[in-house]
């Protein structure tokens, strides 16, 4: 296969960077979802946050606001918002005035009052919102002056500044909602994002593009690539096709086999990180048999996990004892989880009872996630483990968005689920994903609620020490391990493949892509490879 | 004539009548909660005739509802999606005419001689191919070996075209940007692979049907005779032959609108085309019954008013009846 | 059997099936697909003897390319997928699971097809009329979308697909039967049959089935090939058989991802019902050529 393509030198695609993404957003408001795909098309393109990650890392930098100070007992945080920040405009709202408190105010707000105008604009639920406490957490939230504002908390909350850099906590414009319900179409605002993000949206067709412009009076500067075009394409398989053809410059998710081939493409180039994500299949403990930790137990040893990162992930993933992944501090790394042993796993059933086996469903979503580059072939392989031990699985496979709507109503058996890091903070793994809370919110997908699991849980959250945190943590993942809601499968390394004209892109460990300071080498590949460059200009005068 | 119009409209009606019947039914099945997307009359009170009356009220007035997914309106979402079908629709119509036409001529001048049996299995293959396999193949062919033409969509990204009329070959054109011509070309450039996909099973229906209308023509009288009278061989073909061997092969260019649309709910998955096509998969993936239901009832009054349309034109292609007072 | 002294010259006026058969045997492309086909056939219904392994299990050996490239493994005819499963194998009990699949598809379609194709025509009141008009609407409907819908409304995965496929074929066997009945019918033997006594269905099963058998066998084989089409059209788009079924479209539609680097994966099962439909068209074919029904 030559790594030539169709395309001319154009001096047009010097000026455009193409990314080819996996999916539609469900929303452009960052705020009513939890998906990635969602926050890559708006948080971290249009909007921007109060502290925000260092690109790259989890370390937490100031953005919208300057600085922030914390009271003695943890409660109370005021922060000092920056100055001469723009909104970005569009066809109905030209902003009058710059970001300031009252902005901070009615983002929260909409999420946090339910009797807020704007709370029930949309059919969808704050997920983040409610899944990280914070409608618990906060008791206050108060504007000192036009570039102060103060949020007072129920309880010291260590995560409390992580939890606030992550996406559903983006900036909207007040000065727009108000516009907006003038206009009687508040709705827009979900649609139609105004935000202070390096870039602003200028068109979106669903299941098409987005494009996105650099927003020309942006807080830290403009940016130098002008233009950013979000190509929506599902399938990974055409996915990697754009990319040989040269008609993507960054590809999102890739597969393990597609990263083989890019290495030794001239026109691609591999970047790959251990990723902050975990991939397993959720026992739903509400219904029979999985309400016995027993069954749970017996699964756990059933399944071959060597064989699934050797065939789903080709190598690139590590094998997962427990639920966070092993580079984060709170690892218990005595921990030792359940090794692959059928007999084991006959002999666990026959203790519940089911020395004849049973039938059971596994839900799987048609998307490539990046922990789970392919759900429906990782089923199969399941399959094939539980066969082995007397249980017949049959495998229901749903649209992502689908997927998720359904898996909140808890109808499944089990699901093949997986999580990707917000914040780098362990709570951000246990508690939207094993807390009682999240059993209402429908992100736990096990439906697990063990009270002292969740005391815990509590407990590590209050302090800010993180030797006396890794103790609680510890004790839980011991208690997870007991009960098996999940069978935690694999943490997946990040991969991005790039073409080398992309200059200065970074890698986020917990997944998603950004944008930020990125731009496009002039000419640079027709200097590293003349070989491309010939054939290039060689299918020039076929055209 | 005049009756026969008549008729026609009556049977449109009769046929409306009874898609409004099926799509009705179809949005009896909706779930509860889809209310909110599709508005319905609900309530034990109200009688089915009622739910019925207001069903096509609604329609009519073109409250098709809003799409689960995004809540935009379905009838928005279908006419901002067909001009990409009707584009790519048309070209393959073009191709397969323009082709189907001589080849079918072609093998009817040499009945059952080897050009005949040639073009004959050749539509044959044509006829058989699994066109989502054969996207595929030209793909990994033309896209990613040769490198010849684009893998998918309409037109490269870095063409910022503002779409007005929703044609992109017309679009590039009107658009005001500097690289407009350049637009075009690669527009044109996306066509190519599509179109072949799409235009492969009516091109060998219409080689067939024109094969098979050619060999009645010319072994009727009045060509015999057009020959006898020394009349140019090509214009006999081409002016007597084909004018009177128009009327099956409209007929059957009319009914591939359905095979078209079949077509294009596979191609424009293979090739990424943002048409109705694909718009109606992914609705169907995400199981998002109100637009499903949008989308069929279009495309079955598209199909209904086609067949209808290329009923009155067989008629006033055939002289016979024509001019039967 | 001692052969017959023949006493008198006799011209013997061979039965309309030998000299249909005469007449499709001297094509000789037609009787090369349906050898193939018969072949197909054979491969179905011997499915798991001519399999070397079960068309599920996993080896280690994953995309192995087949047998006459350089990589090729011996043990491999096809090669493997991206599970490791023998490729072989997989076609070989995909083809019996197609034509089965099409095999009742047509059954079904053609059975209810026939019956209302009856009622309609022996009928005349209201109902026939409504009967009509929605199979005039699926008529004229795009096949694929019907099934399509069909599908949505009742969920993906086999037993939904097969119903909605025959749903989209009744109407053909509909109109077919009706049409033949209808023409039969004003035949003025089958008035001096009425006069007679005979009965509805005597009558049916005496003079209109054989009547009506040729079109009807041309219209079965066509039906058979749609089956296949559309059954694999599903199964790629991802609403009919759901993996790890073997069925060609669903086999088609997971190996797109490996078009570039295991090619065999996308070209081999394409092959199977490309070669599949060609040879069940060319028989049709043949057949409509040899019963002279091409109208």
């Amino acid at each position: 296969m030559g790594g030539c393509s169709y395309q001319d030198a154009s001096k047009v695609k010097q000026n455009v960077l193409v990314y080819c993404s996996e999916g539609s957003p469900e929303t452009f408001n960052p705020q009513l979802s939890t998906s990635g795909t969602t926050f890559d098309a708006s948080s971290r393109t249009i909007y921007n946050r109060l502290v925000e990650f260092t690109p790259g890392s989890t370390l937490l930098k100031p953005a919208l606001a300057t600085s922030w100070e914390v009271s003695k007992n943890g409660k109370e945080y005021i922060f000092n918002l920056r100055k001469g920040v723009k909104f970005h405009r569009n066809e109905w709202f030209s902003p009058s005035r710059d970001f300031n408190a009252d902005d901070v105010i009615f983002s929260f707000q909409r999420q946090w009052l339910k009797t807020h105008p704007y709370h029930d604009v949309s059919k969808l639920s704050y997920g983040y919102f409610e899944s990280m406490g914070l409608r618990g957490l906060i008791t206050k939230i108060e504007k000192i002056d036009e570039y102060r504002v103060k949020f007072t908390l129920e309880r010291s909350e260590s995560p409390f500044l992580a939890t606030i850099a992550m996406d559903f906590a983006s900036i909207l414009s007040a000065e727009y909602a108000t516009t907006l319900l003038e206009k009687k179409m508040p709705e827009s605002i979900d649609t139609h994002p105004i935000g202070t993000g390096p870039y602003q949206l200028t068109r979106y067709q669903p299941d098409a593009f987005i494009r996105y412009q650099a927003h020309p009076n942006y807080w830290q500067g403009e940016q130098k690539l002008k233009e950013i075009v979000f190509a929506i394409t599902p399938s990974a398989s055409l996915r990697f096709a754009r990319m040989v053809a040269g008609e993507c410059d960054v590809m999102a998710n890739p597969l393990p086999v597609h990263i083989n081939v890019a290495k030794q493409q001239e026109n691609m180039q591999v970047l790959s990180e251990p990723g902050l994500n975990v991939s397993y299949l959720a026992l739903n403990t509400q219904k029979p048999p999985f309400d016995q930790a027993i069954v749970r137990q017996a699964i756990n040893h059933a399944i071959n996990k060597e064989s699934i990162i050797r065939t789903v992930y080709q190598n690139t993933a590590t094998k997962a004892k427990g639920p966070i992944p092993p580079n984060m501090w709170a690892y218990n790394n005595s921990f030792p989880g359940y090794e692959f042993d059928p007999d084991k796993a006959r002999e666990l059933l026959e203790i519940a009872g089911f020395e004849n086996g049973f039938s059971m469903n596994i839900w799987t979503m048609s998307a490539q996630r990046a922990y789970n580059p392919n759900a429906k072939k990782m089923a199969e392989l399941i399959q094939q483990d539980l066969k082995q031990v007397g249980i017949n699985v049959s495998i229901s496979t749903f649209e992502f968005g689908t997927f998720l709507y359904k898996t909140q109503h808890g109808e499944h058996h089990s699901s093949l689920m997986g999580w990707i890091s917000d914040n780098g903070d362990p709570d951000n793994f246990f508690s939207p994903l094993l807390s009682c809370a999240a059993t209402l919110s429908g992100t736990n997908a096990a439906f697990w609620c063990n009270p002292r699991f969740n005391q815990l849980l509590q407990q590590a959250r209050s302090i800010t020490d993180i030797e006396e945190r890794k103790k609680f943590y510890q004790k839980a993942q011991i208690i997870y391990q007991q009960s098996a809601p999940w069978v935690p499968i694999a943490h997946a390394t990040q991969h991005i493949i790039i073409n080398p004209r992309v200059k200065n892109f970074k890698i986020i460990p917990a997944g998603g892509i950004y944008f930020g300071d990125v731009y496009l080498a002039k000419n640079e590949t027709e200097k590293e490879n003349t070989d491309i460059d010939r054939i290039e200009k060689s299918g020039d005068k076929h055209d | 004539m005049i009756k026969i119009i008549i008729r026609q409209i009556g049977l449109l009606f009769l046929s409306l009548f009874t898609l409004s019947i099926l799509t009705f039914g179809f949005t009896q099945t909706f779930p509860d909660n889809m209310l909110f997307n599709f508005p319905q009359l609900i309530g034990s009170e109200i009688n089915l005739f009622e739910k019925y009356l207001d069903y096509l009220y609604n329609v009519l007035t073109g409250n098709w509802g809003t799409s689960r997914i995004n809540g935009n309106s379905v009838l928005n979402e279908f006419l901002n999606h067909i001009p990409a079908t009707i584009e790519l629709s048309l070209m393959a119509l073009v191709l397969a005419l323009g082709i189907g036409l001589p080849l079918g001529i072609l093998a009817a001048e040499n009945k059952n001689k080897w050009q005949d049996k040639i073009i004959l299995s050749t539509t044959l293959i044509g006829y058989s191919m699994p066109i989502f396999w054969w996207g595929m193949l030209l793909v990994l062919l033309f896209s990613l070996t040769l490198g010849l033409t684009p893998v998918a969509s309409r037109i490269g990204f870095e063409y910022d075209i503002i779409p007005v009329t929703g044609f992109m070959l017309i679009d590039t054109l009107l658009s005001k940007q500097p690289y407009s011509i350049e637009a075009f070309y690669n527009a044109v450039q996306h066509l190519i692979l599509p179109t072949i996909v799409l235009a492969t099973i009516p091109l060998a229906i219409f080689t067939r049907v024109t094969r098979s209308a050619m060999i009645e023509v010319l072994s009727s009288d009045y060509i015999r005779t057009a020959k006898a009278k020394g009349l140019p061989y090509t214009r006999i073909i081409w002016l007597h032959g084909l004018r009177n061997a128009m009327i099956p092969i409209v007929t059957v260019v009319g009914l591939q609108i359905s095979v078209l649309i079949t077509g294009t709910l596979i191609t424009e998955t293979i090739f990424s085309w943002p048409g109705i096509g694909k718009w109606l998969l992914e609705a169907v993936h995400r199981r998002d019954l109100v637009t499903i239901h949008g989308g069929l009832l279009a495309i079955a009054v598209i199909v209904i008013l086609t067949n209808i349309t290329v009923e009155v034109m067989t008629y006033f292609l055939n002289p016979r009846i024509r001019y039967k007072k | 059997m001692i052969s017959r002294p023949q006493f008198y010259q006799q011209s013997e006026i061979p039965s309309s099936i030998a000299r249909w058969t005469k007449k499709f045997l001297a094509n000789k492309l037609t009787t090369a697909a349906a050898i193939l086909l018969l072949l197909i056939v054979l491969v179905a219904i011997f499915a798991p003897w001519i399999a070397p392994y079960d068309p599920a299990f996993q080896f280690a050996d994953q995309k192995i390319p087949p047998l006459w490239s350089s990589d090729g493994m011996k043990q491999y005819l096809l090669g493997t997928d991206d599970l490791g499963r023998d490729l072989f194998s997989r076609l070989v009990h995909g083809a019996r699971l197609s034509l089965k699949l099409a095999f009742i598809v047509v059954f079904l379609a053609s059975t209810i097809g026939m019956l209302l194709g009856c009622i309609t025509a022996l009928s005349n009141t209201w109902i026939d009329q409504i009967i009509l008009r929605i199979m005039d609407l699926i008529l004229a409907l795009p096949s694929l979308l019907l099934a399509i819908v069909i599908v949505a409304l009742i969920g993906p995965g086999l037993p939904n697909a097969i119903y909605a496929v025959a749903i989209v074929l009744v109407p053909h066997f509909v109109l077919l039967t009706r049409n033949a009945i209808k023409q039969e019918l004003s035949k003025e033997y089958i008035t001096a049959m009425l006069l007679d006594g005979a009965g509805r269905v005597k009558l049916f099963t005496h003079s209109i089935l054989p009547n009506i058998a040729p079109t009807l066998v041309v219209q079965l084989t066509l039906a058979f090939s749609t089956a296949i089409l559309e059954i694999a059209a599903l199964g790629f788009l991802g609403l009919g058989a759901q993996a790890p079924n073997p069925e060609w479209g669903t086999i088609l539609s997971e190996s797109y991802a490996y078009i570039t680097i295991a090619p065999w994966m996308v070209t081999l099962p394409g092959l199977a019902i490309f070669f599949t439909l060609l040879s069940i068209n060319l028989v049709g074919d043949g057949m409509r050529d040899a019963m002279d029904l091409d109208n």
